[in-house]
Parts: C-alpha cells; sequence; structure tokens
C-alpha cells in the first residue's frame, strides 16, 4: 500500500515537474486609442474634435496561440494556448501627451513561449470610479465655425472582440523562451465620427455617424448625453449608425475583429 | 404560363440584386486574393466596395524568420503586387496587406510538394455580412418555394 503511494507521489511529481517546465516569458496587454484620441482630429463633416478622455472598462482580455491562424471572420472562439488577464481594467486611453506611447493594461510573466496571433476581450460597464456605468465614456470639445461644442457621451453597451494577428507597422505576439513580447487592443474612434483627411466616399466616412448630429442635440454648447438619451433623440438611422459603429471599434492594428455588441453570451458561427 | 415564368424571372433578379446590394454593403471590409506560382506570390488587394486597396503597404515573413521581414513593398494603383519568396523554405508565410484603417494576414502554405497555389484573405465579408446574406438567401428561397406551392395549390384547385 505505501509502496503504491510512494509511486504514485513519485508520479505526480514528475508530472507536475514535466508541466512547469514549459518554457515561458514575459507577455504585455497594450490598449492603443491612436493619434485620433491622443492628438485628436477633424471629423468628416469638419468639427474638430479634442478628447480630455477616452474611458474603456475591459474584461475578460486574452491571447491565445492559435495553429492555424485565428479567423475573426468565422466568428468562432479562438482556440489555443491562451493568457488572460485576471482583472476587469478601466483606462483612460487619452492619458498622456500627444505622443504618448499605448497604455500597458498588464503583464503576464509567466506566459508560455510562443506566437500570440489572437486576442479577445469584452467592454463593459465600469462598475465604479469616474466612468462609473460607462462602457466608453468620451468626453473632450469639438469646434467648427466659430461654434464650441463640450460633449460627454456614455456608452452603456455591452460589446465583445475576437481578433487575429495584429497588422501594424510591426509584427507582435512572438514570444521566445526568456523573453518579452507584446500584443494590442486597437480601438479606432475614426470610425465614429469620420476623418476629414479622408475623401467623403472613403468607405470609412461613407460608414461614420460625423459629429452633426450629435452637435445638433447640444444645448448652450454642452451636450451630456448616455445611449438610451442618444437612442431617443437621435434619428433611428442615425442611431443605428452610431451602434454600427461603435460596434467596429474594436481592432488589432488596421486587422479588423468578430464584433458582438449588446452584451454577449457565448460565441456562434455566423 | 407565361405569368408564372415571369414571375419566377422577377423573383431572381430580385434575388441576385439582394445578393449584389449585401455583398457590397460593407464599409470596412478587404477582399484580398493571393497566388503562389513558381516561387512567385501575386497578391490582388480591393475593399470589398471593389476599390483597389491602392498604394497598400505589403510585409511578408517566412516561416524560419516571422519577427524580421522577408519582403517589403508597395502595391500598385490597382492593389496589385508580386515579388518572389524562396521556395525552399516551407511553411506559412505570412504576408501583411494594409492601408490606412484596413488590414489583413494573409498566410500562405507553402510546402516541398506545392509550386502553385491560390486563396483568400479571410475578410472578404464580415460575420454580419454572413449573416444577412444567409437572412436574404434563406427568405428569397423560401419564397420561390412558397410561390411554387402556391402554384401547386392553385393547380390542384383549378
Amino acid at each position: 500500500m505505501i509502496k503504491r503511494l510512494f509511486f504514485a507521489m513519485l508520479f505526480t511529481g514528475i508530472v507536475a515537474i514535466a508541466c512547469n517546465s514549459e518554457e515561458t516569458g514575459s507577455l504585455a496587454f497594450d490598449a492603443n486609442g491612436e493619434d485620433f484620441v491622443r492628438q485628436g482630429f477633424v471629423s468628416k463633416d469638419g468639427w474638430e474634435i479634442a478628447f480630455d478622455s477616452v474611458m474603456v472598462t475591459l474584461a475578460d482580455v486574452t491571447a491565445y496561440q492559435t495553429d492555424p491562424p485565428y479567423d475573426a471572420a468565422s466568428g468562432v472562439e479562438p482556440q489555443g494556448k491562451a493568457v488572460a488577464v485576471p482583472d476587469v481594467i478601466t483606462v483612460d486611453l487619452a492619458e498622456g501627451d500627444a505622443d504618448a506611447e499605448p497604455l500597458r493594461l498588464a503583464v503576464i510573466d509567466d506566459a508560455p513561449a510562443g506566437q500570440y496571433n489572437a486576442v479577445s476581450w469584452r467592454m463593459l460597464p465600469a462598475s465604479d470610479g469616474p466612468a462609473a456605468g460607462a462602457t466608453v465614456l468620451m468626453a473632450g470639445s469639438a469646434q467648427k465655425d466659430g461654434n464650441t461644442v463640450d460633449f460627454s457621451i456614455t456608452v452603456t453597451d455591452e460589446s465583445f472582440y475576437s481578433c487575429g494577428e495584429y497588422v501594424g507597422d510591426e509584427r507582435k505576439g512572438i514570444l521566445a523562451a526568456g523573453d518579452s513580447a507584446d500584443v494590442e487592443l486597437t480601438f479606432h474612434f475614426d470610425h465614429i465620427f469620420g476623418d476629414g483627411d479622408a475623401p467623403l466616399d472613403d468607405s470609412l466616412n461613407v460608414g461614420a455617424l460625423g459629429f452633426d448630429p450629435l452637435a445638433a442635440l447640444a444645448e448652450n454648447g454642452q451636450l451630456n448625453i448616455n445611449s438610451a438619451e442618444l437612442q431617443a433623440q437621435l434619428s433611428a438611422e442615425d442611431y443605428e449608425t452610431f451602434i454600427d459603429t461603435f460596434t467596429t471599434l474594436g481592432h488589432v492594428g488596421e486587422g479588423h475583429c468578430y464584433e458582438a455588441v449588446g452584451g454577449y453570451t457565448g460565441h456562434s458561427a455566423p | 404560363m407565361i405569368t408564372s415564368s415571369l414571375k419566377t424571372f422577377h423573383l431572381i433578379i430580385a434575388a441576385l440584386i439582394a445578393l449584389v446590394v449585401v455583398g457590397t454593403a460593407s464599409a470596412h471590409g478587404t477582399d484580398i486574393v493571393w497566388q503562389f506560382d513558381d516561387g512567385v506570390v501575386i497578391i490582388d488587394a480591393v475593399f470589398d466596395s471593389g476599390e483597389p486597396m491602392v498604394n497598400a503597404q505589403i510585409v511578408a515573413y517566412a516561416p524560419d524568420n516571422p519577427s524580421e521581414p522577408y519582403f517589403q513593398g508597395i502595391a500598385d494603383e490597382n492593389g496589385h503586387i508580386e515579388f518572389p519568396i524562396d521556395p525552399t523554405v516551407t511553411g506559412s508565410w505570412d504576408i501583411s496587406v494594409r492601408t490606412a484603417g484596413h488590414g489583413e494576414m494573409l498566410h500562405v502554405p507553402v510546402d516541398s510538394s506545392a509550386t502553385s497555389l491560390s486563396g483568400a484573405g479571410n475578410q472578404g465579408r464580415s460575420p454580419t455580412q454572413t449573416i444577412l446574406l444567409a437572412g436574404v438567401v434563406i427568405v428569397v428561397l423560401g419564397g420561390v418555394a412558397l410561390y411554387f406551392m402556391r402554384g401547386k395549390r392553385s393547380d390542384a384547385r383549378s
């Protein structure tokens, strides 16, 4: 009996050592609102928009090693080794100066080595703090033709993103043993407002709301509004555009994601 | 009989129009196709509106050194580019294709036996579009089916 117990413990120990011998490195998770948020920009309809803060609340932020590479268009859950950020994190994407680096959300020091070629995350209302109740809180000012609108727009809808590999200036997510790498959650706020530097018939601008419909809701240069009020006060078409563009905020660099809005309950193949 | 055929024809035309509208409704997708032929990668990149991804930035990574670019180039005004790779390096050649706001990573599986391959990127149609497209197809096919069922009932009554 004792002999059996000894061998069982020995076997368990060997398995435990084998499991712990996996080569690891340090994987960082970053959030990037891009220059549009940090430096401001001109909307497709000519409003100069400057953000004081853009608060987003992120949960279940996870990076995956998928083989074959994850296809975001599939709408199914990424499969493979996964490393998750354990906390729900609220960050201000407009934090720092105009040339600030992307925000570091977390660093996982014992991430298995390999290529992290997929990322997923949820956005949900913050439970406390200055963004309490908001999934996304955009605050700032917009100017056009001598008019100024100070705005605070609170979006309360939940959303979910699952994305493939980062597509950008550099390749991200390749983690060698004993080394470090990073993955990035990128947010394209120009999707909501459009980009005055791009032609009006550019697909980005065609699909964007712009700022005119929001400015029309301001009173005495002030616009403090939430999702429910937007739905009540915008035209049905404009509200649909707003929600559609909000849904497509999440990217990995320029790479697109599978998106679900309105409270994610699970992956489903489209 | 002629009236029935005309209605069927109109339904089919309506279905085709619906499919075209859904396929081009995206404000943001890309439709990128690639070929690998005798050591040369050929890429044609357009947005799903059909507009070419003019001057798209192309970066290719070899399977044996995925961190460092093997090739960097710019697509022409038609979103077209051709460049050679080393076909003796087998595995997934990963190729980044991007313009401002749009991008995709292609995966070209090169093995020792293949001299000619082709494929497409994975963002030709978004999940939402796919759902819409599937919905349209189901509605249209259902409509056609109901139409013919109604026709049969009418024939039976008469």
